[in-house]
């Protein structure tokens, strides 16, 4: 599945995948994947991606059951 | 020890000097280490799992060979580092095709520059030297330079058809 919010996140910040990547300390193609859906991160990589975008975990990648 | 023996292990040392130096020319901040994420590592674990097969069916596919007389047009030396070439062509396409093949601290300029002058020193070395690249009818050991050469141009090729693909497909596009 699709993880929009991060890149909405991302757009709103005004931040490239490239960036993101670099503040993360991975590939920029690790940050489409995980975009994509089609790759599922580690936490760790989650709590970077949410410490780089100052979102909380739950924000970006908590899916309720309903969703 | 003879000389030729003691001219081998200085070769070793000088070559893995020049590895080491290659390797810190290469990565940004000067390390040694190669760096990946956590998606390039499972990626390359695939890679890796690839070339092991990939080696093994060879190899088994040599030992066939050999088993029931088939006079393979190589000499023995030739064949032994045609099997690292299998393991090596296979770990590298099987990375570069999921985006693993660079580590994060990778500078791909400095790397093409250092492969290219690689490439330019194997294709050439068989040339320079007297030594035939056939002898009696098999492939001798010359033709392991031109083997190494050979491996970097495949993968430059590859370089560029992966980067051709990406483009036409998009799917590495900055906002695919």
């Amino acid at each position: 599945m699709k993880n929009l919010r991060i890149k909405a996140a991302r757009a709103m910040l005004d931040m490239s995948q490239d960036d993101l990547a670099k503040a993360c300390n991975v590939s920029r193609q690790t940050i489409s994947a995980v975009e994509k859906g089609d790759y599922n991160p580690t936490i760790n990589l989650c709590i970077a991606i949410c410490r780089a975008l100052n979102k909380t975990l739950d924000e970006l990648f908590w899916e309720d059951i309903s969703e | 020890m003879d000389a030729r023996s003691i001219g081998l292990i200085c070769g070793i040392i000088v070559g893995l000097c020049i590895a080491v130096l290659v390797l810190k020319f290469v990565n940004r901040g000067g390390r040694i280490k190669v760096e990946y994420d956590e998606l390039q590592a499972i990626n390359r674990n695939k890679a890796y799992k690839a070339g092991f097969a990939a080696t093994i069916i060879y190899t088994a596919i040599l030992c066939v060979a050999f088993l029931i007389g088939i006079d393979l047009p190589m000499e023995m030396s030739v064949i032994l580092f045609s099997i690292i070439f299998v393991g090596i062509i296979v770990v590298a396409s099987t990375s570069l095709w999921n985006d693993s093949y660079w580590g994060l601290s990778t500078n791909t300029k400095r790397f093409w520059i250092v492969m290219i002058m690689a490439a330019a020193i194997n294709i050439s070395i068989p040339f320079a030297q007297s030594g035939d690249l056939i002898i009696d009818g098999k492939l001798s050991t010359p033709f392991v330079n031109l083997l190494c050469g050979l491996l970097i141009v495949i993968v430059a090729a590859e370089t560029v058809i992966k980067h051709f693909a990406d483009k036409k497909a998009g799917g590495n596009d900055e906002e695919s």
